[in-house]
């Protein structure tokens, strides 16, 4: 950010800070883009976004606390700094259990082509499943309930990715030929 | 801007809403709490506990107002803490011991002069000087701060608070005006 825009955004962001409502639209304006081209910059497209807009929400909320006496860029970019933190953080534990998530996926009102099509899908999965080693079914039908077998986490985690490649190979040559 | 932007900048401007007013409820109460210390040994807190939130609400409600009311609340609520406190330091150096006593009175006006001098002193100067929303905050504040204190020594105390906040803002505002 150019010098003048910063020293606008300090303006604004005190005017904010005193109770000037006014103040509101021109901070609204200069954060939003600076948010998330700078969570651009850390974090995939999407999660991004919700990034920026975390941020953006977390500075309006703190604006009253803002000091006079401090920079306004560096406070807003260290909030900033702070979701993008968090954001990573939450990615980094979805990946760890993808399970809690497949867990808590909604299944509300298929429609009779929708069942019909999963139906399908599974059966095309036994097959592809029935081509696997015992062991490799066994491991990733665990995986798919939720179950952890008596095996040390990382251990567990290698063995899915072994036998979800497989699998994959498995379906790519019954199914995806191309 | 786009729909969704309106839509952030609307969540937007309710978060800074709540957030100001959190920021302006937990000052408030600060404000209530360092008052209340006045009623330390006081023999009928009702009158003064009820000053003590008062002062609370109003400079919570100055405070999220913003602008000229916050300056105005920052610098009454600071000049009142003389005659607050005043009256409960002299309980605690024991000046009297009897539920009703003639030093007290006194030294509500000694605070009310403090208080008067100090609201005058900074009010006339910029930014507050001549802005009717500051000195109607920073006067109400200044009162129910000093009321809080005060009433611990009855109305003769209140008397003697008022009194001396006139006094004591009066010499510096005749100075400016003779200037």
């Amino acid at each position: 950010m150019e010098r003048t825009g910063r020293e606008a955004l300090q303006s604004h962001l005190e005017r904010l800070a005193d109770g000037d409502r006014d103040a509101f639209h021109p901070v609204f304006v200069r954060l939003w883009p600076l948010l998330r081209g700078f969570a651009a910059r850390c974090l995939p497209w999407g999660e991004a976004e919700d990034a920026a807009q975390e941020a953006l929400l977390r500075v309006f909320a703190r604006a009253a606390d803002f000091d006079r006496g401090r920079e306004a860029l560096p406070w807003v970019l260290g909030i900033a700094a702070n979701e993008i933190r968090t954001a990573r953080q939450r990615r980094r534990r979805r990946r760890e259990h993808p399970a809690d998530l497949l867990a808590g996926r909604p299944d509300g009102g298929r429609s009779p082509e929708e069942t019909a099509a999963a139906s399908e899908l599974e059966r095309a999965l036994d097959a592809a499943l029935a081509t696997l080693r015992p062991a490799d079914a066994a491991t990733l039908l665990a995986y798919a309930r939720g179950e952890r077998p008596d095996l040390p986490g990382p251990t567990f985690r290698k063995r899915v990715e072994r036998a979800l490649g497989r699998l994959r190979a498995a379906w790519r040559l019954n199914h995806d030929r191309r | 801007m786009t729909v969704a932007e309106n839509d952030l900048a609307a969540r937007a401007r309710g978060a800074y809403e709540r957030g100001r007013r959190r920021w302006a409820l937990a000052r408030g109460a600060a404000a209530a709490a360092v008052a209340a210390v006045a009623l330390a040994g006081c023999p009928a807190p009702a009158a003064p506990a009820a000053c003590a939130v008062g002062l609370g609400v109003l400079v919570a409600a100055c405070l999220w107002r913003g602008g000229a009311w916050a300056r105005g609340a920052r610098l009454g609520f600071l000049a009142g803490l003389a005659p607050c406190l005043l009256p409960a330091a002299a309980r605690a150096i024991r000046i009297c011991n009897g539920s009703m006593c003639l030093t007290l009175p006194t030294v509500c006006l000694t605070g009310g002069v403090v208080a008067g001098l100090l609201l005058a002193w900074m009010g006339l100067r910029p930014p507050g000087r001549g802005d009717r929303r500051f000195w109607l905050a920073a006067a109400a504040a200044a009162i129910l701060a000093g009321a809080t204190g005060c009433f611990t020594a009855g109305l003769a105390g209140v008397g003697g608070m008022a009194l001396g906040l006139l006094a004591g803002a009066a010499a510096p505002v005749l100075a400016a005006r003779a200037a």
